[in-house]
């Protein structure tokens, strides 16, 4: 049932989707670790920054992030680490809240998270770069060739019927 | 000989149509152009720098392309001339015009990292954040430095350093670096450092700015291949005319030529959609 539920969410969150969703959910807790590191705190610092960078977001994921009906940053971190649309992002928010919670300081903590999306980003890039000319190259064999064989051979093919016609 | 000097007259009677033309359909699309006609207007235009260069450019392409249609009306269709010359022109204008307009924001925000880098620089060694901005503006070439420069001279008319930065925020259009820009000066403007946040944010651009050269590059292979491959079987087709022209008479004369010109076509369409869907990264 757990697999199912999984493959169903990959089916409905395409991968394109969730790596956009990575994307800017790296951005937006790398400038959350600057208004930490500057001395603005966590309750200041995660709507600011969704203030100067929602508007480059994935549709949904602004509402997602936004505190809903003045949600404490607190309540709004737990919905996240239950909740959170891509489920392999939930344990980040959870680490945060855990942290928050405990009065920890976040600035490091959040802007390793930043750097750990970051990495991931990186490697998934390098991958996609390295697997690209092998599906190209079939993708022009598959969709190119064809035509180029019809225009080329299509009219020879039909002097020699009629050729054989005669 | 004839011929020759009905061209150089139609070349005329097309520059004239120009003029009106433009001044008759950007009257209407007013609005739309605002933005464009402020770029082409005044300093911007005949050859001032780099832009300049560019909008001239600009021009020429459009007059060249009218009077491509000109000699098509002259040689071929009066109508079809006609059409292109007066509805051609003012699209191809605003179109050059307006992907002259969004190359420079992409320039702009390229070129921020390399002025940030300058900045952690002067913090480094002691500058505080207005002189230091204002040094750059004035001393280091490129885009972002050039756009800033202009939108520092507000100041005179009295406006704080926050102010200036939304205003370059929005002439800018910038993206990562505009944010950072706007934390440096609200860090400022509580009596803080920025120097360590400059440590920070520098090579967070950088890697961004590192990640997006990769993807944009990507995309310009992947449309150089697909542009490649689609053309190849209409170039081996049409080598045809020249080696087999007889044959080329009989297939496109067949019942089913045009149906295999048409499919070959579609495929194609399709196979560049996949291929183009496929070397998106997000």
């Amino acid at each position: 049932m757990a697999s199912f539920k999984i493959l169903l969410e990959k089916l409905r969150k395409g991968v394109r989707y969730r790596r956009r969703v990575r994307h800017a959910l790296m951005q937006f807790l790398e400038t959350v670790g600057l208004y930490l590191q500057a001395g603005y705190d966590l309750g200041y610092a995660w709507p600011e920054s969704l203030k100067a960078i929602g508007d480059k977001m994935p549709a949904g994921l602004l509402p997602e992030l936004s505190s809903r009906e003045e949600e404490p940053i607190g309540q709004l971190l737990e919905r996240l680490a239950n909740h959170f649309s891509i489920r392999p992002l939930r344990v980040w928010f959870s680490v945060i809240l855990e942290l928050y919670q405990s009065g920890a300081g976040l600035s490091h903590c959040v802007s390793s998270i930043a750097n750990t999306l970051r990495s991931e980003h990186s490697r998934d890039l390098e991958n996609h770069l390295q697997r690209l000319p092998s599906r190209t190259n079939i993708l022009i064999i598959l969709f190119f060739l064809p035509p180029t064989f019809l225009l080329l051979f299509y009219p020879l093919l039909l002097e020699v019927i009629s050729s054989l016609g005669e | 000989m004839s011929k020759f000097f009905l061209l150089i007259t139609v070349f005329f009677i097309t520059l004239f149509v120009v003029l009106i033309s433009i001044w008759g359909i950007t009257f209407l699309y007013r609005k739309a152009l605002k933005k464009e006609l402020r770029l082409a207007r005044g300093k911007r235009v005949l050859g001032r720098g780099k832009r300049g260069a560019k909008i001239l450019l600009g021009w020429t392409a459009g007059l060249l392309a009218l009077f491509f249609f000109a000699s098509l009306w002259v040689l071929k269709s009066p109508v079809l001339g006609l059409v292109g010359m007066v509805f051609g022109f003012p699209f191809l204008y605003r179109w050059l015009l307006k992907k002259d307009h969004d190359q420079h924001l992409e320039s702009i925000d390229q070129n921020s990292l390399s002025f940030l880098y300058a900045l952690q620089g002067l913090s480094e060694v002691g500058i505080n954040l207005p002189s230091a901005l204002f040094l750059l503006a004035e001393r280091i070439d490129g885009p972002f430095a050039a756009e800033l420069k202009k939108s520092l001279k507000k100041y005179e008319d009295g406006k704080n350093l926050s102010e200036l930065l939304e205003i370059f925020q929005k002439r800018a259009g910038l993206k990562l670096s505009g944010v950072y820009l706007n934390l440096i000066e609200m860090v400022y403007s509580q009596g803080l450092s920025v120097t360590p946040l400059l440590t920070k944010m520098v090579p967070l651009l950088e890697m961004e700015s590192s990640a997006n050269q990769k993807i944009k590059n990507l995309r310009k292979s992947s449309f150089a291949q697909i542009g490649i491959a689609f053309c190849i079987p209409w170039v081996v087709g049409m080598s045809l005319i020249y080696f087999q022209g007889d044959l080329v008479t009989k297939f496109l004369s067949s019942p089913t030529g045009w149906l295999i010109l048409f499919l070959s076509l579609v495929i194609e369409i399709i196979g560049s959609r996949v291929i183009w869907q496929v070397s998106k990264f997000y």
